[in-house]
Order: structure tokens, then sequence, then C-alpha cells
């Protein structure tokens, strides 16, 4: 209902825009949101808008990338939890490479991933992006943000790393 | 002057926390330097760790994310950081803190605070 109504011009335009600037937004959001502005300007505000569908305004989810080894995997499938529920922080992109190599250059990795897990997690759990600094020998340069505690998290997709 | 007590939590690799059953590393803080990623610091811990064949009683901490310090510490900040183990031998040596030789072994991410 809620989507629909965003035809009716300036209700879906607000939502892109609070998609736009809340701190819970995936780099992803926003550029969607950008576009979908861009396209009620072509429309006269009579499309539908992607702030209705983005999590921050749905309530309560969001997107997000991990790499991780199948053992993580299976605890993180079993728990519901983040990382299993494990303690300490939680590392996670909103994107992450598609290679293992470049996936392991970018976040600057000691070791090489096996899988790029795709995960829904609860919004406001997660800080903004921050670039990962070099480190064992990796250039870094990639996005990553921070959480901490139990986070539920729903596997949506997953991904096997094939060689480097 | 009394020593600088740290914890470590280990985040990746999964094998490793496992391997440590996720407990906190306990060490000390014995020299920290500055530099253009936000320094680096030398903590000896408490319980060398033994993985893959090796023990390793030395790590250098530095910091994850740009515009971090690892200097954060001393005002009792957490700082999510880069941990790589060096040898004994370098550990003890006059620059302990130059990981640009690792190629391999203990190196991990977490969180490094002071100890409570």
């Amino acid at each position: 209902m809620k989507q629909l109504a965003t035809t009716i011009p300036g209700v879906g335009e607000a939502l892109d825009a609070v998609t736009l600037v809340s701190p819970q937004s995936s780099t992803f959001d926003r550029l969607l949101a950008t576009l979908s502005l861009a396209l009620s300007v072509v429309t006269g505000g009579t499309s539908l808008n992607y702030g209705a569908f983005a999590g921050v305004t749905r309530g309560g989810t969001e997107v997000i990338q991990r790499v991780m080894s199948r053992a993580e995997l299976v605890a993180t499938e079993s728990s519901g939890l983040l990382r299993g529920g494990r303690s300490g922080t939680h590392y996670a992109s909103d994107a992450v490479n598609s290679t293992a190599g470049r996936a392991q250059q970018r976040l600057a990795l000691p070791h090489t991933p096996e899988l790029r897990v795709t995960l829904e997690v609860p919004s406001g759990h997660f800080s903004p992006p921050s670039r990962v600094q070099p480190n064992f020998n990796m250039l870094g340069g990639g996005m990553e943000r921070t959480a901490v505690g139990n986070v539920p998290a729903r596997v949506l997709r997953v991904a096997e790393y094939r060689g480097p | 002057m009394n020593p600088i007590r740290i914890s470590i939590s280990v985040s990746d690799p999964w094998e490793l926390g496992e391997a440590l059953q996720w407990q906190p590393l306990r060490g000390e803080l014995l020299q920290m330097v500055s530099d253009d990623h936000g320094g680096r610091a030398l903590i000896k811990l408490d319980d060398a760790i033994n993985y893959r064949g090796s023990i390793w009683r030395y790590v250098v901490a530095a910091p994850r994310h740009q515009g971090h310090e690892i200097a954060g510490l001393q005002t009792g900040k957490k700082v999510f950081g880069a941990f790589t183990g060096i040898s004994d031998q370098q550990g003890k040596s006059s620059a302990p803190l130059d990981t640009n030789n690792w190629r391999g072994g203990l190196g991990f991410i977490g969180d490094v605070e002071l100890a409570g």
C-alpha cells in the first residue's frame, strides 16, 4: 500500500529524501534513491519511488555482504545470528568484490575468503562505512562497516569463490 | 611506569576464533609509534598462541580503518585493528613494528582496548 502511495506526487519523493539522508541507508540505498528521484523528475512524480522499498523506511532491515568460511556459514544459519553470535566486532560491507583475490586485496584480509554471503539484518546495528587501510601486504581501499552484539541475520545468497 | 594492559578480541579468521574459543587475548603494550596510517603498536601476549604449527608471542596492531589512530588506546578508546604475528626474534629486535615482509602466518582482524 505504501508503495502505491508513492505514485502520488510528493509522497514518494519524501521517502526517497529520507533514504538519502538517513545514516542507516547503505550506499546502494542512496544510489537507488537518487535514481528514483531523477525518475520522478521525468515522470512528474507519478512513478513508484525506491524510498518505499528501502530498509530504512520499511521498518527495519538492510542487506549486507560478508566474506566467510563454510564453518561460519553453518553457524550463522543454525543460530540465525551474524557470526553465529560469537563475541567481538562484526565486520561487513554493503558490497564485496566477486573474486576472492580482489576481495582479499580490497578488504586487506590475511586469508583468502571462501564464500561471499549476502545477509539481511535489522537496520541500525551497523556503523556507516569506513575505508579499509592497507595491511597484510594487501592494498585495502574497500569500504567496511562494523557492529557489535547479537545481530539477527538471514542468509539470502551464498556465492562460492572459485580460485583467486 | 606501570605497563599498559590491553585486551584483544578476535573477529576473523573464523578458525582462529574457534581455536581460541573466542576468548579475548590479554597482553602488554610495549611500544607505540605514529605513522601515516594511524600508527602501530607492539603487544606481548600473556599466553602465546599456537597457530598452524607455530608459536606467536608478539603481535603488531594497526588501525583497521582510515582516520583511526592506534594512540586512541591510551585515551581508553576501542580501536578496530589488524594484527600481525611476529617472531620472538623480531619482537625483541630494534625494529619490531616493520611487517612489510609478512608472507603468511598469524594475521587476524578484531579490536583492541585497555584491559578492564
